[in-house]
């Protein structure tokens, strides 16, 4: 899939949900090792948030030399 | 006697496609013709997977089957397992020996294939920048999650330029990075569709770093892409379907997963409280004030066995003592005299107790229990 190291995706900060409710779980867990825990999990749903960036996006085009640009759907109603 | 022919049981004729039906049973019926004459035709449901495109009037055609008897018209008819473009028969078999090839290569193994990630940014698609494909997949893709940004690659998907220019798109998406691609074409000839049977195009999907869905065509259409690619959809709009998972659904989880986590936090909580209290409760028992109260209530326990203890000698001693008074009693010499005994003495006061303590005419005293008798000593005699 994605040859470079980016940030993680929502699947990974899912799999990453999964473990930290997973160490809420344990019977002894610190306090202080559950609020990390806890406020780590928050911060990951605020990513994962943020990763559905709710905006609309507009369709764009990949030109011949690489350059972006909005498409314009000739065939009207759709 | 047609049945036992063995000609009439495998042959392939030649000719033009005309009346042509496909039934809503999914069989078709068409009649075959040539400069000489006519025969119908009919592709029962069941044998559909040996025809690859839409058949149409006009088309010359290679049709293999059996020819029998419809005994209700009294005709004979040919019974269609196989039909073939003519013409493509040459195209047809390159493509039969590149799938061959191709699977021999093991391109087609599953174990190449990449799973499709549920949840996408950028989805790119390859395809015509005009038509049908391309609208559905923006539609759908819109429809399910408008926050997906689709990238198009404005590919020529027919012709002899096709192939090249889907290379470069498949290249230039993978390079930009998107997540899933859709690569295809609505639905066409077995020449329209030809781009996507290419080698180097196979090759370029197979090799896309990126997750490809092949997308050429109708249902009935597989071209060599379908094959390679990490996943097949039937038409454009069933790639989109395939490649956005709708947004509802992924907010639903995220929601979800925030109820859990805030569950399972509150829950820590509780427990760290449960343990807190009872560590309370344990604490007080170790308390100075804990252990003085428990000396205390020792003391006075011990105050009170004490007392108890005591007043049970004292009631004892009291009881023995009653009873020596009472053995007393028994002893004492008035108490004699109340029993009608009597206390003898000499004019000393010595208690006489024989005989020889006294003289005839000697005068002695008796205490009875009233007072005393003064009397005198008349005789006396001895027992012995």
């Amino acid at each position: 899939m994605g040859e470079k190291k980016k940030t993680p995706g929502l699947e990974e900060n899912f799999a990453r949900l999964e473990e930290l409710i997973g160490k809420l779980e344990e019977e002894d867990i610190s306090l202080e090792e559950a609020f990390q825990t806890y406020s780590e999990g928050m911060a990951v749903l605020k990513r994962c948030n943020v990763q559905i960036d709710r905006v609309e996006k507009q369709v764009l085009k990949l030109g011949e030399e690489g350059q972006l640009e909005e498409f314009e759907d000739g065939s009207e109603g759709i | 006697m047609f049945a036992q022919d063995y000609l009439l049981r495998s042959l392939y004729i030649k000719g033009e496609v005309s009346n042509c039906k496909y039934h809503s049973s999914g069989h078709i019926y068409f009649t075959l013709k040539d400069a000489k004459g006519t025969i119908n035709c009919v592709m029962f449901a069941g044998s559909r997977k040996g025809l690859s495109f839409r058949m149409s009037e006009g088309q010359q055609v290679i049709v293999g089957g059996t020819v029998d008897v419809y005994e209700r018209d009294g005709k004979y008819q040919l019974y269609a397992r196989e039909i073939f473009l003519d013409g493509n028969g040459q195209l047809y078999e390159e493509y039969e020996r590149l799938k061959r090839e191709l699977r021999e290569q093991g391109m087609f193994a599953q174990e190449y294939k990449q799973p499709i990630p549920r949840y996408i940014r950028t989805l790119g698609v390859v395809t015509a920048e005009t038509g049908a494909a391309v609208r559905d997949v923006i539609r759908i893709a819109n429809r399910r999650n408008p926050y997906v940004q689709v990238i198009l690659y404005p590919a020529i998907v027919q012709g002899d330029a096709a192939a090249a220019s889907i290379v470069k798109g498949i290249r230039a998406l993978e390079a930009l990075g998107v997540d899933v691609m859709i690569v295809g074409r609505g639905g066409g000839s077995i020449e329209d569709l030809w781009a996507f049977n290419d080698r180097e195009v196979a090759r370029v999907v197979f090799a896309c770093k990126v997750p490809v869905i092949s997308a050429v065509g109708h249902e009935t259409d597989t071209t060599i892409i379908d094959y390679v690619a990490d996943l097949r959809a039937s038409t454009p709009s069933a790639a989109a379907e395939l490649a956005v998972t709708d947004v509802r659904e992924i907010l639903g989880e995220v929601a979800a997963y925030q109820d859990t986590l805030e569950q399972f936090m509150e829950r820590v909580i509780e427990r760290k409280r449960e343990q807190m209290r009872h560590l309370e409760l344990g604490l007080k028992a170790v308390s100075p004030a804990g252990r003085l109260r428990e000396r205390k209530m020792m003391v006075i326990t011990a105050e009170e066995r004490i007392r108890e203890r005591m007043n049970r000698v004292l009631q004892a001693k009291r009881h023995e003592l009653a009873i020596y008074i009472e053995k007393m009693k028994g002893l004492s010499p008035l108490e004699k005299l109340n029993q009608g005994y009597s206390y003898v003495e000499d004019g000393d006061g010595n208690n006489i107790r024989s005989v020889e303590q006294v003289k005839v005419g000697q005068s002695i005293g008796i205490r009875v229990k009233d007072g005393q008798i003064q009397a005198t000593v008349e005789k006396k005699k001895s027992l012995r």
